[in-house]
């Protein structure tokens, strides 16, 4: 697995939804507007709960060395997601703006 | 008057200081085990304030009031069974909209609550003031601002809480009220519950049973199948639930905890200003520096080899020391018991009970206290999880989480602290 390549067939979006892309293809400091979360009953839940909800904004922090823990930073909170996870979060990718 | 016992639970989210806030509140007067039959830790205290004896537990801090682990169920089991007279929601104000969407959830579960509002000092520092008037206000409960590590705000605190069980303030609780298409479902559903099961809503609020329902919540599911009519209501909330899911293509759970989360980031938005944009703290880059992906690993290399000299070098220092008192100890000992006791009482006391005591304090202490005190220098430096954060994904190739690399180090030296570390 190549975490720089998007779109890879690997990453490719189970819902099939256009310009969505895993959050671990967003880049450091990049934000996106959640799409969705693939996974068990379970993780699609807690997700919600952390406050990973369908269409709010997501903003990528670092992402830890070897496939190491994503931090973002959504609704004013840090998170850090293990890499499986973040993997199963979708996003829309937002242009940078100016003020990053 | 003899003034009556409270009962006072404090909750909130993870990492809000609430143990902090538990500790200023009962200092030494705490007793610490577990919840009946769980592995859930379980502090309890008390204090006296103004005349009253006041019971304090401390719940665990949790997320959400959902069935996600032992921590939340035994919550929200404490919460609508044991009916605290208040409980202390403990709201980071620097996180407001994350800590709100706790609060709603407490709220619908019919608690009476007291907001208090901690680490404002914390927040200002980001640029985050928030009206506690209109926080107040929007949810219908006192909010009650804190600074938990100076103990500034406790005293008005526990006097919120007294105008509040005396009832000499009213609560008028925001009513939590979602979108047309859940809210039509949780009314039916708690229709159906109000009539066909007012058993249970002598316990938990039918309106907070049936937004459970509707999030498919397992545990409440389970407590409905002791009774007669449980199936039917389970039956017509699933039915429900799967519309929902149809409507929105997302499970039940994520469509409510949204509506909820989008109530919380109203709330948080109309009672909070933001000021000076935040300038990068001297915080901000050292954290950008320890968990670098090139930088990261020297300074962790560093710091695990400080702290392995550290240990060794001081705990060899002081197991020598101590070895070169007891030794003239012994000798002392010996000298001055031989002139009056038999010999054989002589050996027993000096190479039996001294040597024993000598062993254990020469050879475990000296690196086990050093071992503890640089323990807690890294976790309240907050070095250690950017450590673990660098660590993670290999520590998991072995098993275990990024945490565990310290443990792992310093099973290298001695296994006993390496072993209670790890516990």
């Amino acid at each position: 697995m190549q975490s720089g390549s998007r779109g890879s067939s690997k990453r490719r979006n189970p819902r099939g939804i256009k310009g969505v892309i895993s959050l671990i293809s967003l880049r450091e400091g990049e934000k996106g507007v959640m799409a969705y979360a693939v996974g068990g009953f379970g993780l699609v839940r807690r997700l919600a709960e952390m406050g990973l909800t369908p269409s709010v904004e997501v903003k990528l922090l670092r992402k830890g060395p070897f496939h190491g823990p994503v931090q973002i930073e959504v609704r004013g909170v840090g998170l850090a997601l293990g890499y499986d996870v973040a993997s199963k979060v979708f996003v829309r990718p937002l242009k940078a703006k100016l003020d990053d | 008057m003899i003034k009556p016992w409270l009962r006072i639970a404090l909750a909130g989210n993870a990492n809000v200081g609430k143990s902090v806030i538990f500790n200023q509140l009962t200092s030494l007067n705490q007793i610490v085990g577990n919840w009946p039959g769980k592995t859930v830790e379980r502090a309890e205290g008390t204090l006296f304030f103004k005349g009253y004896t006041i019971r304090i537990i401390d719940l665990p801090g949790i997320y959400s009031l959902s069935t996600f682990s032992m921590d939340e169920i035994v919550s929200r089991d404490y919460i609508a069974v044991e009916k605290p007279d208040i409980i202390i929601n403990v709201v980071d104000a620097s996180a407001l909209e994350r800590n709100l969407y706790f609060t709603l959830q407490l709220l619908e579960l019919g608690a009476s609550i007291v907001i208090d509002l901690n680490q404002i000092d914390f927040a200002a520092k980001k640029g985050i003031r928030i009206d506690v008037e209109k926080l107040s206000e929007a949810l219908g409960v006192p909010v009650v601002p804190t600074v938990a590590i100076t103990g500034s705000g406790i005293n008005e605190l526990l006097s919120t809480v007294i105008t509040v069980t005396s009832g000499e303030r009213k609560l008028k609780p925001l009513k939590v009220r979602y979108g047309k298409e859940i809210e039509k479902r949780v009314q039916a559903i708690e229709k159906l519950i109000s009539t066909k099961l007012p058993q249970l809503c002598t316990v938990y609020p039918a309106r907070w049973v049936a937004i459970k329902l509707l999030e498919r919540d397992t545990d409440v599911a389970g407590k409905l199948k002791n009774y007669k009519n449980g199936k039917e209501i389970l039956d017509y909330a699933e039915k429900l639930a799967t519309e929902l899911e149809k409507i929105h293509g997302e499970p039940s759970p994520v469509v409510i905890a949204s509506e909820r989360y989008g109530l919380a980031n109203k709330i948080a938005k109309e009672v909070t200003a933001i000021e000076a944009p935040p300038r990068i703290s001297l915080e901000q880059k050292l954290d950008a520096i320890t968990t670098h992906k090139i930088l990261g690993y020297p300074i962790l290399t560093v710091a695990v080899v400080s702290m392995f000299a550290l240990i060794f070098v001081g705990g060899n220092f002081l197991s020598a020391g101590l070895e070169f008192l007891f030794e003239n100890l012994s000798m002392f000992i010996e000298w001055g018991l031989s002139t009056f006791l038999p010999r054989i009482v002589v050996d027993l006391i000096n190479n039996g009970i001294l040597a024993g005591v000598v062993a254990g304090i020469t050879i475990a202490l000296p690196y086990i206290v050093p071992f503890y005190i640089i323990l807690a220098l890294l976790e309240d430096s907050g070095y250690l999880p950017r450590a673990a954060f660098l660590m993670d994904n290999l520590m998991h190739k072995i098993g275990l989480h990024g945490k565990a690399f310290i443990p792992l180090m310093l099973g290298y030296g001695c296994s006993v602290p390496a072993a209670l570390a790890a516990g």
